[in-house]
């Protein structure tokens, strides 16, 4: 017993020395900084008036073609915002359960800071914009023309027009909240307005859909302990693991796009999801996706643009065993045994950001009236 | 010998301690099981589409990672033609929360030989048109405790009280309606959209 003790004590020790509080940063690790702070919008600037008429756009089916789906049919709130299910349905499949759309609903967290979206990258990098597309796709269908052989369709040409006839006219109730909101009478909006404000509302709602002050942060500035296997787990995660090289920076991604062997092909050389190919074009470009967050990564199970691993220790290991011959040679020569990787899920554990309100993920919301 | 004996005491201590129950009743109206989808709106299901589908119970240690932490205790089974699964735990738990994880696998094809209590724990996720049990209720988080995730319902194991139980039930309501609304998505089975 007292062995194990001196032992207990010298881990401690090492722990603190081998990550001492950086006077100038004010942290142990560069390089994996606490979520900053969310500076205002200058050109859309917070009020509660826009985030009560986010949370409404989010939760309202009547603004889906069915009438059966919203945002967070695919991005469910109490679920960090995103699918617990490895493929989801566009709208109006519910009852056939027939086409699925091809990637999983990845989780909105931390979305206010991202620089890019999408497991590929596709359509832009304004996150207005991004609030307000799932209704130009079979997601949710506004203006309820995509059909089963259209579902990797955009009808923007028809969703804008579907959008603001929805909220203008058929739902009267949003007329005064956009009003509120924006000191616009919506009745006389265009409709491209209309679509914009709409993104922007949903945006501000976002903001508070973050995840940060993590044990890891709170360790990180020099707060509270780590277990001895998180700290062995940041050891890997930094070092002979080479996750922080794609995996890094306040949200633990570097926002690029890269072929961890999620998306193999067949002997024929096809794969069932080309990824980012599908924007550029460019062939280096087959199988890679965007690098997900990490924080809260361990609430967010299923991984990968496909969810096809349950378990962050499945994911491990096909990183480290990729087998796509395009796979990104950071990963090769990274040998990690079980007891290393369930330090590395430990360490991934300390990640878990801070619980968002009830408010934030209400499910129930008295909508506006017609 | 010691070693046996050792075992022997853990699972006697075991024994006693409390157990968990889960009922999970499917009430079907004519033939047909209405269920909650995540977003509030209501779709059914013909219970005969029901009968004889896999699920899988599950209990964990209360806040646990889901698909990250392994069950202290699980069960699988196939729908009863009654259409209630009534799951009692194997072990005995100590005084504390733990998280119930309940699906039914309407649509994803499970092999029967992965239905084996002691097979490795890694079940396929839930796909549209399976069932989840779901709670919004955090009433039953006490003081201290940890949160618990989307998809699963809190039962505490309360010192000196005995077993632990819990109904879960195809609860549904209108989707104008609030305060309804609110009360079926409280220890319900949600449809996986």
């Amino acid at each position: 017993m007292r062995i194990f003790s001196i032992l207990v004590v010298l881990t401690g020790c090492s722990s603190v020395e081998r990550w001492p509080v950086d006077p100038q940063t004010g942290i142990r690790v560069r390089g994996l900084e606490p979520v900053p702070t969310l500076e205002d919008w200058p050109d859309n600037p917070y009020s509660d008036a826009k985030r009560e008429l986010g949370v409404l756009l989010f939760n309202d089916t009547r603004l889906s073609g069915s009438g059966q789906t919203n945002c967070s049919t695919c991005h469910f709130a109490p679920t960090k915002f995103q699918s617990n299910t490895p493929f989801d349905l566009p709208d109006r499949s519910v009852e056939t359960l027939e086409p699925v759309l091809p990637r999983n609903a990845p989780s909105l967290l931390n979305l206010v800071h991202a620089p890019v979206f999408r497991w590929d990258g596709s359509l832009g990098d304004d996150l207005y914009e991004q609030m307000v597309i799932p209704f130009a796709e079979a997601n949710m269908d506004i203006a309820d023309r995509l059909d089963a052989e259209h579902v990797h369709d955009l009808d923007f040409e028809g969703a804008k027009p579907a959008l603001h006839q929805r909220l203008s006219v058929d739902i009267a109730g949003y007329v005064p909240l956009f009003d509120e909101a924006f000191g616009v009478d919506i009745r006389s909006s265009t409709d491209e307005e209309v679509w914009t404000l709409s993104g922007k509302a949903l945006a501000i709602y976002m903001r508070e859909v973050v995840s940060s002050d993590s044990a890891f942060d709170r360790w990180n500035a020099g707060g509270e302990a780590l277990g001895d296997e998180a700290l062995r787990g940041l050891e890997l995660f930094v070092g002979e693991g080479r996750c922080a090289m794609c995996h890094s920076g306040p949200l633990f991604s570097d926002f690029e796009f890269h072929n961890v062997g999620t998306a193999v092909p067949d002997a024929d050389g096809v794969r069932v999801d080309e990824g980012r190919f599908l924007v550029t074009g460019d062939e280096a470009d087959r199988g890679r996706f965007l690098t997900p967050t990490l924080r809260s990564v361990a609430r967010t199970s299923p991984y990968f643009h496909d969810a096809s691993e349950i378990g962050i220790a499945g994911v491990i290991r096909r990183h480290i065993n990729p087998v796509d011959p395009l796979h990104d040679p950071i990963l090769d020569g990274v040998v990690l045994d079980d007891s290393q990787v369930d330090d590395l899920i430990e360490f991934l554990k300390t990640l878990d950001g801070a619980p968002l309100s009830a408010e934030t993920t209400a499910l129930v919301i008295d909508l506006p009236s017609q | 010998m010691r070693i046996a004996i050792l075992v022997s005491l853990a699972l006697a201590a075991c024994s006693s301690e409390p157990q968990i129950h889960i009922s999970t009743q499917f009430a079907a109206t004519a033939g047909e099981v209405s269920f909650l989808l995540p977003n509030g709106t209501t779709q059914a299901v013909a219970a005969s589409d029901l009968v004889g589908k896999p699920y899988v119970v599950s209990v964990f240690e209360g806040g646990f990672s889901q698909g990250n932490d392994d069950p202290l205790d699980l069960e699988w089974g196939t729908v009863p033609d009654h259409l209630t699964i009534d799951f009692t735990s194997t072990v005995g738990f100590e005084p504390g929360p733990y998280d119930a994880s309940v699906i039914v696998y309407v649509n994803t094809p499970v092999a029967s030989e992965d239905m084996q209590a002691d097979a490795a724990f890694e079940p396929e996720a839930p796909v549209g048109g399976d069932l989840s049990a779901f709670t919004l209720d955090e009433g039953d988080i006490l003081p201290g405790d940890p949160s618990f995730e989307a998809g699963v319902v809190r039962i505490n194991v309360i010192d000196g009280e005995g077993d632990a139980s819990k109904h879960l039930s195809n609860r549904t309501a209108a989707p104008d309606n609030s305060d309804a609304l609110l009360e079926a998505f409280t220890d319900t089975i949600l449809l996986v959209p």
